[in-house]
């Protein structure tokens, strides 16, 4: 008799997903991690809108990641517009990108990740044993949102980032708050690392994998706009031909595409950046890298929660530089680019290293500046191939290990292996690509 | 006698999951509020689920798109004394509900190249009043936070939730904003767009949206006849409004106002050879 074990809904997730492993008779193991987020058909929606709507449709493709999908396609509809806004606004961008991903990592970190490692269902139910880390955490998460607040103008779904520069540039006075917070975070980041220190993180995985990362361009880990691509071991690529290179296809057990790189599964995210860009990075993320990780850092999935809280420090390290260079910049720069339309169709594309790995954005327009083709292609969507062969290979050591702990301890190690990539599910039942036929 | 706290489920339908990210976002509130309220559910943040018995309360987000959404609302109405929806998905339909203007048929065949999927997508996105009554709104994409919470405790305590009956537009004036249509000539939905936001887009000098839905009784007309003093016309407005919650602007407001306006532009969004 064959045998099915179910998760068939992933708690503590951003967004509805499941999975499903099927045992043949003979153990033969096939598994599934289903989306059935229902489909908001994005990229077909967009056409016909205006280059200028796009920032505030896409941003709400996913909550969590609204800045990174918004700034995304603001850089890739410049590309295609052939705009190049001042450093000033980019410094500004690599902010906001910052507090986003101190918001997602803390939120993902300390409340959707670590009650796994305690054995306790949700955050809330951390607050007895772990009341000053849970403070710490919100603390954390807080300043993530403060930052999207005063440079997004709104903590969800920013309004202040437009396709030629910003609505209005923030006060002198934002960047002297936002750097005081900073330096506020990283002594209470101290406090937390030794709970992080000590959460053991077991290899259920087991297996090499490719891990894919776009080279740094304006911070140590690459974090933002990128335009070179590498995995492990193989020379890097330009972002501009991603679709050369991340293959995707329609699978029917889920509203999400699955992507491979170069036909092969592949690991994006804060893991993948850290293993890739480790020796340029310094500071006290160095420091509690080596700490945390020691000199080699294995390739196990797990660990990609222990990558997320060296990365909420390098945030607040590079907040902290970067509202000192932003504070200087008196009289605050034009804030907008004059923006001329192109002369023929043009495509544009960016790439951008966001809290879950790299997003690429992609937009052609016509000669009124309106959207005739649009590609995104998220981070969880190109997880989504490495996170079954992980379940696959996770379910195959239980069944060598005679079924150690029954199918229940199986499902809890499935949803931390699963929970472990920080899948964004909205986010990955969108990346869509409309390249029909002209 | 010790009080029994009501007991409140929190539910996601299709959506960005970004008002249950804004409920998380409560970061001075939610130890507090989840000692007062006994939450039975909320799949974003926690894997515990009680649901036998009845909720006092159901929060829910998100548009009904597919069946599953269809089944999880049905459900939760069933055993629900009350339910609040928040969200422009959940109270207008939202950006979902910009495909409603498209056969679901084509969509698919553009998206997913045709392929079937186990999900099954209804035919159109709804707000969840399409289906159950509602007893309780917060529109916002997201929702704020502060009028989330307002609400909440109003609820609980058995009094009447506020509610913003008036613009962005007034909202904008009280900030002493200056006026993006008569000083820049920009298109802004300010005027018919529900308040509540305290003008957050205007206010940084960028036009509303109305991310937030129709104002009550929205003044078509009146501002009409303001766009047309700066050289803009309602088509303009109807572009810029349709990416938000369009069931609420056509079928409730828009299409008995202004569909018969011949300078109704709309969006010839169909793909055809000659636009791609």
């Amino acid at each position: 008799m064959g045998q099915v074990i179910e998760i068939p809904h992933l708690y503590r997730v951003e967004g509805h997903g499941g999975i499903q492993v099927t045992l043949s008779e003979d153990d033969e193991v096939s598994c599934q991690m289903g989306i059935f987020e229902g489909s908001r058909f994005y990229e077909a929606l967009l056409r016909g809108h205006p280059y200028r709507e796009i920032p505030g449709i896409v941003c709400r493709v996913c909550a969590i990641c609204s800045a990174a999908h918004a700034l995304c396609s603001i850089t890739a509809l410049e590309d295609a517009l052939q705009v190049e806004v001042p450093e000033s606004v980019k410094r500004l961008r690599d902010l906001l990108n910052h507090g986003e991903m101190i918001e997602s990592h803390a939120l993902h970190f300390f409340m959707l990740a670590v009650p796994d490692y305690l054995g306790l269902p949700s955050v809330l139910d951390m607050q007895q044993q772990h009341g000053e880390e849970v403070k710490g955490a919100l603390r954390l998460k807080k300043f993530g949102n403060l930052i999207q607040e005063r440079i997004g103008g709104r903590a969800i779904h920013p309004v202040n980032m437009l396709v030629g520069g910003v609505g209005t540039w923030p006060a002198r006075k934002v960047f002297d708050e936002i750097r005081a917070e900073a330096e506020a975070c990283l002594r209470v980041l101290e406090t937390l690392e030794p709970l992080a220190a000590s959460l053991e993180h077991p290899d259920f995985a087991q297996s090499e994998r490719n891990f894919v990362a776009l080279l740094p361009e304006r911070n140590a880990l690459g974090l933002g706009i990128g335009r070179t691509i590498q995995a492990s071991g193989q020379p890097a690529l330009p972002v501009s031909e991603f679709r050369n290179y991340v293959n995707e296809s329609v699978v029917q057990h889920s509203t999400a595409k699955q992507s491979l790189f170069s036909n092969e599964p592949f690991m994006v995210g804060s893991l993948a950046r850290l293993i890739h860009h480790r020796p340029q990075l310094g500071g006290e993320a160095a420091r509690v890298a080596d700490r945390l990780f020691g000199p080699e850092i294995p390739p196990n999935p797990l660990l990609n929660n222990a990558a997320q809280l060296v990365e909420l420090i390098h945030c607040c390290e590079e907040a902290i530089r970067l509202c000192s260079e932003l504070s200087e910049l008196s009289p605050a720069p034009e804030p907008q680019t004059r923006i001329e339309l192109p002369k023929e169709e043009r495509t544009g594309t960016a790439a951008m290293e966001v809290p879950r790995g790299t997003l690429f954005h992609s937009y052609t327009l016509n000669p009124s500046g309106v959207v005739v083709d649009a590609d995104i292609v998220t981070p969880t969507a190109q997880n989504l191939a490495q996170i079954e062969a992980d379940i696959r290979q996770t379910v195959q050591s239980w069944l060598q290990q005679n079924r150690r702990g029954g199918e229940g301890q199986l499902k809890s190690d499935l949803e931390r292996l699963a929970r472990a990539y920080d899948p964004c599910i909205s986010c990955s039942t969108h990346l869509i690509d409309l390249r029909i036929a002209q | 006698m010790k009080r029994i706290k009501p007991r409140v489920g929190i539910f996601g339908l299709t959506g960005c999951a970004g008002d249950q990210l804004v409920i998380l976002n409560c970061e001075d509130e939610l130890v507090d509020l989840a000692s007062r309220i006994e939450i039975v559910k909320f799949g974003m943040a926690s894997s515990a689920e009680d649901l036998e018995g009845r909720l006092d309360l159901a929060i829910v987000e998100g548009s009904v798109c597919t069946q599953r959404d269809l089944d999880l609302l049905l459900n939760v109405r069933s055993k629900s004394a009350a339910l609040l929806a928040i969200g422009t998905c959940a109270v207008w339909g939202g950006i979902p509900a910009m495909r409603n203007e498209l056969p679901l048929e084509l969509l698919q065949k553009l998206v997913y190249e045709g392929k079937d999927l186990d999900e099954i997508n209804l035919e159109q996105a709804h707000p969840v009043s399409d289906f159950v009554p509602v007893d309780f709104a917060v529109p916002g994409c997201p929702i704020e936070k502060e009028e989330f919470l307002n609400t909440l405790i109003a609820i609980l305590q058995r009094t009447t939730p506020e509610r913003h009956d008036y613009s962005v537009c007034s909202e904008c004036r009280i900030a002493e904003n200056l006026c993006l249509v008569k000083t820049r000539g920009i298109v802004c939905c300010g005027p018919i767009s529900a308040g509540g936001c305290k003008a957050r887009c205007p206010s940084l000098g960028v036009p509303c949206y109305g991310c937030r839905g129709p104002v009550d009784e929205p003044h078509y007309d009146a501002t009409a006849q303001l766009f047309s003093e700066h050289g803009l016309s309602k088509a303009d407005v109807i572009e810029q409004i349709q990416r938000y919650s369009a069931p609420a602007w056509v079928n409730h407001h828009l299409r008995r106002e202004w569909a018969e306006d011949p300078e109704r532009r709309g969006r010839q969004r169909i793909p055809s050879s000659e636009s791609a």
